[in-house]
Formats: structure tokens, sequence, C-alpha cells
């Protein structure tokens, strides 16, 4: 791993450092600030202040440093947390933000100066109780930066030396035992700044473990020989002890669990290396190297006292465990269980022309592909709050620029879904939520002439439903004005004067490109690109966007995204000397109808009777061209599908041939996008089937009263 | 008589370690940490390494400093026992 690559995971952790401090102070915000959500802000903007200073990012670190000097004094009680100074804190937030962007690009850090002065302010007013002196550097020079670990230590030091800590009731909690090897001394690390941090988490000093220490003359300055064993209170999480070593790999071992547990140390060659004039054996090492050169040897238990038993290393505690991947690794894994997948139906296309369709290893084998292919998936999803944790800083800008203020409600964050869909969604959910406190929700004044909360609100919700993920962005502001959106639209000539429109197609205006209907640009929104690029940006993710709007009472943009875009189940149909797929999300029933089920319509279009709802029935074989396929429904079979927004249409294909999961390929890529096809797929033959788009086809078949004679480019 | 340097690193340790090798016998080496200011393990073990062995060793006039990171590394009890002020 080079030195980019944990640069690399130093900023992912401060994206999950940034984000824990954002719903912490959110969760302030709400009145919550009990001890535990006070010290995860706390933990937050320590961590990236760790990283920070250990990467050389001195003006981030010098500020992370002035922010936490704050929010240590919240936490001890110093100063209280009253609703002002959680918007200062959030405030000291979003420009810790800025400087880890700044730090992440290489470019200027923003001028935090003016900020940091009133960081300071506030915990100046702390009642007259000032802080120990030493520890509130604060000011921006660069002092206080962790260049070396031990700078650290001298806060901590004055700190502790200062008020005698909290006493702490003894038998409580949980034990935690730490044993650093050689390497965390040699590589910049100091391992009293972990024993510091675990301070900082509430823990005390139970035990430290000079068993191992030798006498002088066998000693090794490079070598680890302390071990500590430190009561954490019961409210800290194990995680939250583990995050400290983190950074550290495997130069520490930590073990959790009773007395005893303490890991054995790790100490290289029996004679130490070191100094001249001693009477100890030849220096055969230099000093400097000794440690790092010395560290992969097995522990040999050596001078093992009663605390520290031969008990395994790894001290097996039921901890849950983490591993980074880089994400190309991921996608290759899932590429290949894409072929897998593949290849698996090929075998059991193989075997069926074998009449060997039904052996129980086929069957086994299909169980665990598919078992594969979900657990590969999961290492790709991600909850959405990810997406979600970004909003209250976008709301604030907007509160900011617009003056209006704005309350967030956020539904079903921990919905997880693909990776690749979570960061493809950032985009078009900025322009979404701009668009809406924009144009959507009205100034003060103008709600409270109207009998709402002169506060807006913002609705974000998450869901699954039905194989796909819906997200809401609901605002309660004044709706959409379809006659100003159709007068504008007719102005700007996309669309004629005389045209009819139903309500949904002048929403869906708001999507054509350059259209906006903002009296003014702002540097918000207006401009007219956002709208179409949203569509784009979720039409690109294999969604769809619809829109809900009652004037006077608010929007909703609802997002129907795929859950992944690589493997789907599907239902295999044959129309003529064609196969095609359909997606099983959207289908409901199979069905063969009679004669009476099917009532015609004007002079091609038929309808199903489904139960007493009538649904159109479009017949693949008209759209696809395919030669001889069925065309009356009485002799075929009818797929009742379902869709978001276009309600059901009832497919009619020759025949259903299988049921299987299948691996899309998108047809762009290698042809070109062709409506009412969502994509290809490589069948167990070996054959190319195209994979049927229902939601557009619902949507020509709601719009045509039946089949709408959209021909379907054959590629297949 | 050994002066502690005001940062005791890991470099401080292996500068150190000669000259307290040298100075250990009989009777008890002073040791003092006045100007101490920062301390780190490597130093902290030295000590411990150099308490337990023959003649071991008598910390003179700790600095805070110093306390309190014995105090942090639980080791006060060990060192510190019998301090001269």
């Amino acid at each position: 791993m080079t030195e980019d690559d944990i640069k690399q995971i130093f900023f992912v952790e401060c994206e999950e450092s940034l984000e824990a401090a954002e719903s912490g102070l959110a969760a302030c915000r709400e009145g919550t600030h009990d001890a535990e959500t006070i010290n995860a802000i706390f933990r937050a903007v320590h961590s990236v202040k760790g990283g920070a200073g250990a990467f050389g990012h001195t003006a981030l670190a010098a500020y992370t440093h002035g922010f936490e000097n704050l929010l240590g004094d919240i936490r001890e009680g110093l100063v209280p947390l009253e609703a002002g100074l959680v918007d200062l804190l959030l405030l000291a937030l979003d420009c810790l933000r800025d400087h880890v962007e700044a730090a992440r690009g290489g470019g200027t850090p923003p001028d935090d100066a003016d900020l940091l002065a009133r960081l300071e302010a506030a915990r100046a007013g702390n009642g007259g109780e000032v802080a120990p002196p030493p520890a509130a550097p604060a000011a921006p020079a660069p002092a206080p930066v962790a260049s070396d670990p031990l700078d650290d230590l001298d806060a901590l030091l004055n700190e502790l030396s200062a008020p005698a800590p909290p006493a702490k009731a003894a038998p409580e909690g949980w034990l935690v035992h730490i044993r650093p090897h050689a390497g965390a001394m040699t590589k910049g690390s100091e391992p009293l700044l972990w024993l510091r941090e675990l301070c900082d988490l509430g823990g005390t000093c139970e035990l430290c473990d000079i068993a191992a220490v030798p006498t002088f003359e066998r000693l090794a300055v490079n070598e680890g020989y302390l071990g500590w064993t430190f009561r954490m209170p019961g409210h800290v999480t194990r995680e939250s002890v583990a995050e400290i070593f983190d950074f550290v790999g495997d130069e520490v071992a930590v073990a959790y669990g009773p007395e005893g547990t303490m890991p054995p140390p790790r100490i290289a060659a029996p004679q130490p290396p070191v100094a001249s004039a001693t009477p100890a054996p030849a220096p055969a090492t230099a000093v400097g190297d000794a440690g790092a050169a010395a560290a992969p040897q097995p522990a040999a238990p050596a001078g093992a006292g009663p605390t520290a038993p031969a008990a395994a290393t790894a001290a097996a505690a039921p901890v849950t465990q983490s591993v980074r991947i880089d994400l190309r690794k991921l996608d290759m894994l899932i590429d290949g269980v894409g072929e897998l997948v593949i290849a698996q139906a090929m075998l059991a296309q193989r075997l069926a022309n074998e009449n060997l369709a039904h052996i129980e290893e086929l069957a086994l084998i299909e169980t665990l592909v598919r078992d594969i292919q979900e657990h590969a998936m999961a290492f790709r999803a991600q909850p959405i709050s990810s997406v979600f944790g970004r909003v209250p800083r976008l709301l604030r800008e907007l509160g900011t620029s617009t003056g209006k203020h704005v309350k967030l409600e956020v539904f079903g964050e921990t919905t997880e879904l693909d990776k690749t869909v979570i960061e493809r969604l950032s985009e078009p959910m900025t322009h979404l939520i701009r668009n809406a406190v924009d144009h959507g929700i009205e100034p003060p004044d103008e709600r409270r002439a109207a009998g709402k909360d002169p506060e807006g609100t913002l609705t974000l919700s998450a869901e699954q439903k039905a194989g796909r993920i819906i997200i809401r962005i609901a605002d309660d502001g004044r709706g959409i004005d379809r006659d100003r959106v159709l007068a504008k639209a007719i102005a700007n000539g996309l669309v004629a004067p005389e045209a009819q429109l139903t309500d949904d197609d002048i929403n869906q205006l708001i999507f054509a490109p350059g259209f906006s209907t903002a009296a003014q640009v702002s540097n918000i929104s207006g401009r007219g690109v956002g709208m179409d690029v949203v569509k784009q940006n979720v039409k690109e993710l294999g969604g769809r966007i619809t829109i809900e709007s009652v004037p006077g009472k608010g929007t909703t943009f609802s997002l129907a995204l795929p859950l992944t875009l690589a493997i789907s189940d599907g239902m295999i149909v044959q129309v003529g000397d064609q196969s095609l797929v359909i997606p099983l999300t959207h289908v409901i029933e199979s069905l063969r109808p009679t004669p009476a089920d099917v009532k015609g319509m004007g002079t091609r279009a038929q309808m199903l009777n489904a139960r007493g709802s009538f649904v159109p029935i479009v017949p693949l074989g008209a759209l696809t061209g395919a030669n001889e396929a069925v065309m009356n429904p009485c002799e075929g079979v009818l797929v009742l599908v379902e869709t978001e927004g276009h309600g059901r249409a009832a497919l009619l294909v020759d025949s259903i041939t299988d049921q299987r999961q299948f691996v899309i390929k998108a047809l762009d890529a290698h042809y070109r996008q062709i409506d009412s096809v969502a994509g290809a797929t490589i069948l167990g033959n070996g054959k190319v089937a195209l994979i049927v788009d229902v939601d557009f086809i619902a949507s020509t078949a709601a719009h045509a009263g039946g089949a709408g004679g959209m021909a379907l480019a054959a590629a297949a | 008589m050994i002066t502690l340097p005001s940062i005791c690193d890991r470099s401080a340790a292996a500068a150190l370690y000669p000259e307290i090798a040298d100075s250990l016998g009989s009777a008890p080496l002073p040791v003092d940490a006045a100007r101490v200011e920062r301390i780190g393990q490597a130093m902290l073990q030295l000590l411990v390494s150099a308490a337990r062995s023959e003649g071991g060793i008598v910390i003179q006039h700790p600095s805070e400093a110093f306390t309190a990171a014995l105090r942090l590394a639980g080791l006060d009890h060990i060192l510190l026992e019998g301090v001269t002020a």
C-alpha cells in the first residue's frame, strides 16, 4: 500500500467523519445533546485532525485543532450547548468540509481566521471558567499541528495535569488490552497518543504490563515491551475504540475481554542491537532501522508474566471487522459473477439438451451462483444516507442565499443501493433540491399569507419497492404553476399552441432542455440547465422520474431506480422467432385469456378485462417485427406487467420459456439506444435476447390506447 | 546523575541508552526529570527497565508533564515511588 493509497483512505474516512459530525449536530439541533452525541462529534473532528497532522495538511490540522478545542469544552460541560452555538458549530463544520476538500484537491485552504476567532470567543464565553491556558493555542498560528506525534501529547499532558479527571465508578464497563509492537514507535506514531484517545473516550488505565520489559543490558530501544489494559465505560462502543487503531495496521495488537487476554509482545531477536560502549553484545544493527527490520517475527512469549498468557494474539473477540477494497477489484468480481451466471445458464441449456435438466447438481450450482451473486452485490450496496447526509449543508447554504429556511425530514436513510447508483445520484438530487427551495418553497411572507408555517419543509424518503428504489423529494411549497409552464413552453416553441396536454404532460415539460420559468436567473437555478440534466442522469441510471404536484400544497419528485445495474431476474418469452426478456420486477401474472376477456377498441387496439379493470394489450410481435408471432391474444400468453407511473399493460407473447437471472448488457455501448429496449443479454444457448423496456411500452400503450406502432428495431 | 531532555522521544531514548547503561550500578541512579515536556513509550520503557535493573533509578524533580504521562500510562506507582521533588 503506497502513501497515496493511505491518503485516499484518510479522505474516505474524513468523509465518514464529516457525515458523523453532521448527523450528530443535526441531532443536537433537534435537542438531543447527550454525552454520546457530543462525544461522537468530538471523535469525528478529532480523527480528521489526527490524519491531517499525519499527512502534513497543516492548515487543516490547525483549523481542526481550534474546532476541537471548543468541542472539548462543550463535552466537558464548560460551555453550554445552546441553539446559537449549534449554528456556529454547523458553520464550523462547513468550513471543515472546505478545508478537507482543499487538502484533498491541493487547493487553497479557506480563510478560517474569522471563524476560528468566533470559535475561540465561544469558548471564552464559558462563564468565566477559563480553560487551562496552555491547552488554548487556538489562534491561526500553525503551532499546534501534530507534525511530531508527541506534540499532541503536550496538550494532553496539560489537560491531565490540570483538573483531575472525574472519578470513575470502578467495576463498570469493559476492558481493552493494547500491545504496541516495534513498528508502532518507529513509523511516526506514538502509542501514548492512543492511550490519550482512550482517555478521551472516558477510559482509565487499569494496568500497565511491564512483565516483558527486560533488564537494561537486554533492552532494545526500538522494541515495544509495554502493554496496557484500559477500562472503558459501558456506553463506549468497541467500534469507537477500534477506530483509534484504524490507521495503525498490525503494529499494535488489540484485544477485548476479561483480564488475562493481553496479547503477548512481539520482540524480534533475543539480543538487542543498540549503542556503543555497552557491555552488551556486538551492535549488529543500526539503531534507526532495528525496529522496522526486526518486526515480523512470530511472538515468542518471552518473559510472559501472569498477565500475558500464551492465549492467542488474535484474542478472538466477536468484533465486526471490515476491510477496505479497491472498487476496481470489486467490479472485477461482479463482472466475473455476471459471466458465471451466463456460463451456468449455458450449462443448464446443454444439460437440458441431454435430458439432464433436473439433475441435483445443477440445482445446487444454481443456488450457489445466486448466493454468490447476492453477496457480491451486497458488497457494493451502500446506505443512501451518504447522499442524504449532504443535504443539510445544501439547505443551509440555500437558506443563506435565498432567505428561505427549510426544515428537513428524512425517511428511510438506511435503504441500501448500488454504489454506482449512489454516486451518480448526488448530482440530480442536488438539482432537484435546489429547485425545490428556489422555485417550490415560497418566501416566508408569502407562506404566512397562505396560512402555512413560514418555514418550509423538504421531505426526503427512500424505500425499496418491487425491486426498485423509490426516492422521493417533496416540498410543501406552491406547486407547479401549470398555466405558466404551458405559456412559457408555447412561448419557447417547445409545444404547439393548440396542443392538448394533460397535467402530467405539462409537468414533464420542466424537464425539456432550455426550459425555465424563473422570472430571474438566480445563481441557484433558473438557467434551465439542470432539470433536463436531472432527467438524463436518472435515465442513464435506468431509472424513471415522475412528478406529482398540487397547486398550493407542494411538489413531489419520485425517482425510481434499479437496485443494481448488473444482474436481474427475468422471464424469457418467445415471440415468433425471437426470444425476449421481461424483467421480473414488472411482472404481476401471466394468463391465457378467453375470447370474452378481450375487448376491441377502435380498429386495432385491444383491451384485456383483468378482473374488472381494462388493460391495454400490447402484442410484442408487432413491436419486434418478429416473424410468425401470435397476434390473437387467445392463442398466446398475456404477461400482465405493472409500472411506476404508467399503470398496467398486458404483453402478448407466444409462450413463456423460462425464468432465470440475466446479465444486463447495455445496448447503446454496442449498438445504439433504442426506445422500448432496455438492453440485451446472452441466453444459455449463446443467442442475444433483447430486454423489454416495460416502462416505455406501457407509457406508449397508455397514450395510444393500445399497440402504439412503435417499431422496435430488431437488433438481435 | 542523568538529566532527561525536554523532548523524550525515541531518538532521545536511543541517545540516552549508553549513558544510563554506563551509570547503572550498585546504588540507585538519580534521574532528573525536571525539564521533561514530552515523553513517549520508548523512553518510558527505558526508564522501567533501568528501574528494574541492578541498582535501579530514582526520579528527581519530575515535571508536571512527566508525572501526567506516567499517570496516563499507569506507570506512576512504578517510577515515582519515593521520588524527591
